[in-house]
């Protein structure tokens, strides 16, 4: 079930460089989300990046779009993909006095 | 009962021989006339003429010709015109490295050329012209050069080449220097029912070195069908080097023959690049011939053909001298109901020891109806010589697609990444950024077809 949608001009204007190792991205793919499978952006880390390929981890199960679980979480891009983007920043939350 | 039998043929039917092209000694004449040559140029011109007339149009029975058909290039429909205002393609104008080209020339047969810094090489001695001006101001390098690597005998569009052509370019350097920043000239032939004629004579001097890229091009009509007929003579000096890149992206409209060959000398050394990805139909002639010892030649192409297209490129790597080397690498892909065809010799002379020399052809067949004719040869006269050769004709291996979709590559994902690494080889041979980026855009132009 696809969930979000990818915008890729909105995708191109966040992302100019390429990806490196320890980058956080998102990737738009097959994965869970509260029990359910859903085709989604998934936080992930650039564990390798070349000048063509990208490789992320993810902390949870990945799939491919043919319903296969990805074992060691790791998906590939190419670096120009749009299924690809730098993840958004999460808010620090204010510290508490 | 009897019943009468019904044959169709999908074919469409051929005529039975190429037409000769319309033109006359007057053309030669008039072709002569507006560039003003001198007597002897128009003796040479007239010499060729006399030449091509005194040649057949190639058939599928000349060996050299036997897996290319041009019966039905409508050589009889095609004149002598300027070509069309159609502005030269942005992207072919970009520079190929930062900045600004050291040198640009942009040639639109019928329309006066667009040179661009011409001031530093003139500073260095260096001769860079378009052929009108090098008719006009260097007859002495012509009468050096001209025709004595590629001969008008070498066959009939050789011969017709020097009889109507009135575009090119002379690149002259003089011994002992050297350029780093690549020159660039450009080709742009737009237009149909046309002939065009262009003609390169690159001369490098003693112990210099260069870097020249040549691209012929031109956007594809459907209205009718053009030619492009050229020559291509490259002379290297002792001890000089030189990088020579070529693009070819014609229009699919345009039947491309060329005649290219380059003379080696003492320890020089020739780094040869070709792409092509454009035309109805080429037929390449590359020929480089090692004649000192110490020389050494090495050619990497692609060619990448879709839908009807047929590329035939026809390679000899002649080692002429002792102590020799030559390396050629063609590599290419093909869609739908594309055909190349590669013929490749190597030949070595009798004494010419310690040759030592390789050609290998690649080829990827991306549709059951595409099909890749390769044929190497070797002709050895010598007895203390290495010389090796390999051929091959494959497909995507399923394989590696499967590897490539289980970490989330979608299918034409992986088929293209294995198409680009398939060419990777030929690319990372490109010596300038720029240039690298030039040949991997074609490829992708390509790629979006898949």
């Amino acid at each position: 079930m696809a969930k979000g949608s990818i915008n890729s001009a909105e995708v191109k204007n966040l992302h100019q460089k390429p990806y490196q190792t320890g980058d956080r991205v998102e990737v738009y793919c097959d994965h869970n989300q509260d029990g359910v499978r859903v085709r989604d952006w998934l936080r992930g880390v650039v564990v390798q990046a070349d000048r063509k390929m990208v490789a992320v981890q993810f902390l949870e199960d990945v799939y491919l779009t043919n319903g296969w679980m990805v074992p060691d979480r790791v998906l590939w891009c190419l670096q120009n993909s749009e299924t690809i983007r730098p993840a958004a920043r999460r808010r620090s939350r204010p510290k508490r006095k | 009962m009897s019943q009468s039998t019904i044959i169709r043929s999908r074919r469409k039917t051929q005529p039975k021989v190429t037409p000769e092209f319309p033109f006359t000694e007057a053309d030669v004449l008039q072709a002569s006339n507006r560039l003003g040559e001198p007597t002897w140029l128009v003796d040479r011109r007239l010499k060729a003429w006399e030449r091509y007339q005194s040649l057949p149009m190639p058939t599928t029975k000349d060996e050299p010709w036997r897996r290319t058909d041009i019966r039905s290039l409508p050589a009889d429909e095609l004149v002598i015109k300027s070509a069309e205002a159609t502005p030269v393609d942005s992207e072919l104008s970009q520079p190929l490295v930062n900045g600004r080209d050291e040198w640009l020339l942009t040639i639109r047969p019928g329309h006066p050329p667009i040179l661009e810094g011409t001031q530093k090489l003139e500073e260095l001695g260096v001769v860079a012209v378009d052929w009108a001006t090098a008719v006009r101001e260097h007859e002495g390098i012509l009468k050096d050069h001209l025709g004595k690597i590629v001969s008008d005998e070498d066959g009939k569009f050789s011969a017709l080449t020097s009889a109507m052509v009135e575009y090119g370019v002379l690149l002259y350097v003089p011994p002992g220097i050297e350029i780093e920043q690549p020159l660039h000239s450009i080709l742009w032939v737009p237009g149909t029912q046309a002939a065009y004629f262009s003609r390169l004579l690159l001369i490098i001097g003693e112990g210099s070195s260069v870097t020249y890229v040549h691209e012929a091009a031109s956007p594809t009509s459907s209205d009718g069908a053009s030619a492009h007929v050229g020559i291509v003579e490259i002379h290297l000096a002792k001890e000089a080097k030189f990088n020579f890149i070529e693009f070819q992206s014609l229009g699919r409209h345009i039947w491309n023959f060329t005649h290219e060959r380059a003379h080696v000398g003492q320890q020089a050394r020739l780094d040869w690049i070709y792409g092509g990805v454009g035309s109805h139909l080429t037929k390449n002639f590359t020929e480089f011939n090692l004649l000192a010892e110490g020389a050494e030649a090495r050619m990497s192409a692609f060619y990448f053909a879709d839908g009807v297209q047929h590329l035939d490129h026809d390679t000899q790597q002649n080692h002429l001298a002792p102590n020799t080397t030559s390396d050629l690498l063609f590599k290419g892909a093909l869609l739908d109901r594309s055909r190349s065809v590669w013929q490749g010799m190597i030949y070595v002379a009798p004494g010419a020891q310690m040759t030592d020399g390789y050609q290998a052809n690649r080829n990827l067949i991306l549709n059951k109806n595409a099909r890749a004719d390769s044929i190497p040869g070797l002709e050895i006269l010598a007895d203390d010589v290495r010389c090796t050769h390999g051929a091959t004709v494959g497909q995507l291996e399923e394989e590696t697609i499967f590897y490539l979709m289980s970490r989330g590559l979608p299918r034409p994902v992986a088929e293209r990444m294995m198409i680009e690494g398939f060419f990777a080889s030929v690319i990372e041979r490109v010596p300038f950024e720029g240039v690298q980026a030039r040949f991997q855009g074609m490829i992708e132009d390509k790629l979006s077809k898949v």
